[in-house]
């Protein structure tokens, strides 16, 4: 079978365990428990008849990319940029994620994770500034809510799908 | 096995020697990436339900690695430094967060990869309650300042809005005292007889004209009062004497209350009060509650004001400060009284109760705002006691100096 690391990564409180959790386990929690470190995590996905294993990397999240640690990027053959739609900071900060990812790779699949979409309308002004952001680095953006499992099964069954043609890795 | 190790190996980066020392399992494997030697702790510390055996691919069995093997291969072939992956958590069997730093280096013999495990849970479990915290007091404080931003941003749509009213008023008052300056101007004269001697019923109407117009600049000039009044910062900061404001107040109504028949008069206090603050504000809200108090109370009633120094501070929300000496001013009238459902919204602008509406049209509903304002601006407040039929007692509290204090100061 396919095998691909994938990382989570972003700003912390993002929810990149809770998209994690959600997407391997089904499963949510409202209290924050901040990641130390790196969790890794197996899920098989399917593709187009084939079955693909992502091998997830969710990582901790600090103020912004510099405490990001790149030994834990080694080998990834995809990223998911994750941000708090109610925090326009997280959503600036992406751009760092993707310099820092593209600096290995410039043609590493990403995505954008729009998270915590329960929380604000849709037509609220930070969802339009992640649209931007996505739009001028040519990263598709998902919104998503891990707490009601909205656009997560979205967000990376079509990483996988462009993760099957990339052969590439950083 | 684990001696023979550090001993055989070359290291010298510090960090590494100091896994080494704390790491308690290890990996061998060959050139391949297939084990060949695993110690007994690998399975525990990576939570795996087996054992790890020889002949198994070191990906398969350490997860994390998987990724790596370019760079695992470099490792054996030295042609790049060890790995180091920091903190790699899972939960164990009994559902804790365990941490498990692992380092790769060359096999010093043959070729093939040593991978070393060590459990960094205790000093993980720390870093992480800290950062915790952290992460916490940073929440909490962008979402201060979120609603900051949102609250200054609220903050000047409400000013703007405020001040435009405000221009609106002014604009509005001003444009239409001129021509009721007129209006009244020619019907004084008409009155008067300059333009010829009015027939009875002529002279009925041009008086109603002439009233009417009165009572309009009487309404225009309390307009202006209050949007005077609307600005919290006080223009003026003088010294009041509030014995002598009374005294004057009760002497420009003497004429009014005889006229009306009611007994206006002044309870004498010894104890000299004095506030800070705009004067003739202060007078325009005492006469404010006296005219009302006149007008309300029939012929043969009695209208009473009173000075003194509160000796016990009434509950009131939000609470006195009672470091402050407070004077009370009443304005107490043996009226028709206030209705109960009335009582709360005599301070709204431009409500008038059924009674005030019934005496006709000459009344604002604005005088009583104008009180409120006054006190709001002099950090004083205004209460109202009153009993349909018996009367109504209106009490304004305003911090004072008695006439020692002010002197102290000075
Ligand atoms: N309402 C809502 N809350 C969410 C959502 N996703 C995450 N959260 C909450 O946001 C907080 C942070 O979520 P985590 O998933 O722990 O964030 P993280 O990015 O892993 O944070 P670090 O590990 O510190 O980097 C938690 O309290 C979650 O319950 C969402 O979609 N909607
Ligand atoms: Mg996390």
């Amino acid at each position: 079978m396919v095998q691909r690391k994938v990382c989570l990564v972003g700003d912390f409180a993002v929810g990149k365990t809770s998209l994690f959790n959600r997407f391997v386990y089904n499963r949510f929690s409202e209290t924050y428990q901040s990641t130390i470190g790196v969790r890794v995590q197996r899920k098989i996905l399917k593709v187009r008849d084939h079955e693909l294993a992502l091998i997830l990397w969710d990582t901790e999240g600090g103020q912004d990319s510099t405490t990001l640690k790149e030994s834990y990027l080694k080998g990834a053959a995809g990223a998911v940029i994750v941000c708090d739609l109610t925090r326009t900071g997280t959503i600036l900060h992406c751009e760092e994620y993707i310099h820092l990812l593209r600096r290995e790779n410039p043609a590493l699949p990403l995505a954008i994770a729009g998270n915590k979409l329960d929380l604000v309308s849709p037509d609220h002004a930070h969802v339009t500034v992640a649209h931007q952001v996505a739009q001028l680095f040519q990263a598709p953006l998902t919104l998503s809510s891990a707490n009601l499992g909205v656009g997560v099964e979205q967000l990376f069954q079509s990483l996988g799908e462009r993760l099957v043609h990339a052969q590439t890795t950083i | 096995m684990h001696k023979q190790l550090s001993d055989q190996s070359p290291m010298t980066d510090r960090q590494t020697q100091q896994l080494l020392a704390l790491s308690v399992a290890y990996i061998m494997c060959d050139a391949a990436l297939t084990i060949i030697e695993a110690s007994a702790g690998v399975a525990d510390l990576l939570g795996l339900t087996e054992h790890v055996l020889p002949g198994q691919a070191l990906t398969s069995v350490c997860l994390p690695l998987l990724g790596y093997e370019a760079h695992l291969y470099a490792i054996c072939a030295r042609t790049v430094p060890d790995l180091v992956i920091e903190q790699i958590n899972f939960e164990d069997r009994h559902g804790e967060t365990r941490y498990v730093s692992l380092v790769v280096l060359p096999q010093e013999s043959e070729p093939g990869l040593v991978v070393l495990l060590s459990d960094v849970t205790v000093q993980s479990q720390q870093q992480q309650r800290l950062q915790q915290q952290h992460h916490e007091l940073l929440l909490l404080h962008e979402k201060i300042a979120a609603q900051n931003t949102q609250l200054v941003a609220l903050n000047a749509e409400l000013s703007q809005l405020s001040q435009r009213k405000s221009d609106m008023i002014a604009i509005v008052t001003h444009d239409l005292r001129s021509p009721l300056t007129a209006i009244t101007g020619y019907a004084r004269m008409l009155l008067d007889g300059m333009y010829g001697q009015l027939l009875p019923e002529q002279q009925e109407l041009v008086q109603s004209m002439y009233d009417q117009g009165q009572h309009m600049r009487e309404l225009l000039s309390k307009l202006l009062d209050l949007r005077r009044l609307e600005s919290t910062e006080l223009d003026k900061r003088e010294v009041v004497n509030l014995n002598l404001l009374l005294t004057r107040v009760v002497f420009s109504f003497h004429d009014h209350a005889r006229l009306a028949e009611v007994e206006l008069c002044l309870a004498e206090d010894e104890e000299v009060l004095i506030t800070h603050g705009d004067g003739d504000i202060l007078q325009q809200a005492v006469a404010n509650l006296v005219s009302n108090a006149i007008k309300y109370t029939g012929a043969g009633g009695k209208v009473v004001l009173r000075l003194a120094r509160l000796t016990e501070l009434p509950i009131v929300d939000p609470p006195l400060d009672a470091r402050h000496t407070w004077g009370a001013l009443t304005v107490a009238d043996t009226g028709s009284g206030i209705a109960e459902e009335d009582l709360q919204h005599i301070f709204d602008p431009f409500f008038r109760t059924a009674a005030a509406r019934m005496r006709g049209p000459a009344g604002s509903g604005l005088g009583l705002s104008i009180v409120q304002m006054a006190m709001r601006q002099h950090g004083g407040r205004v209460l109202v006691a009153s009993r349909p039929g018996e009367g109504t007692t209106f009490t304004l509290l305003l911090p004072c100096d008695t006439q020692d204090q002010a002197a102290s100061q000075q």
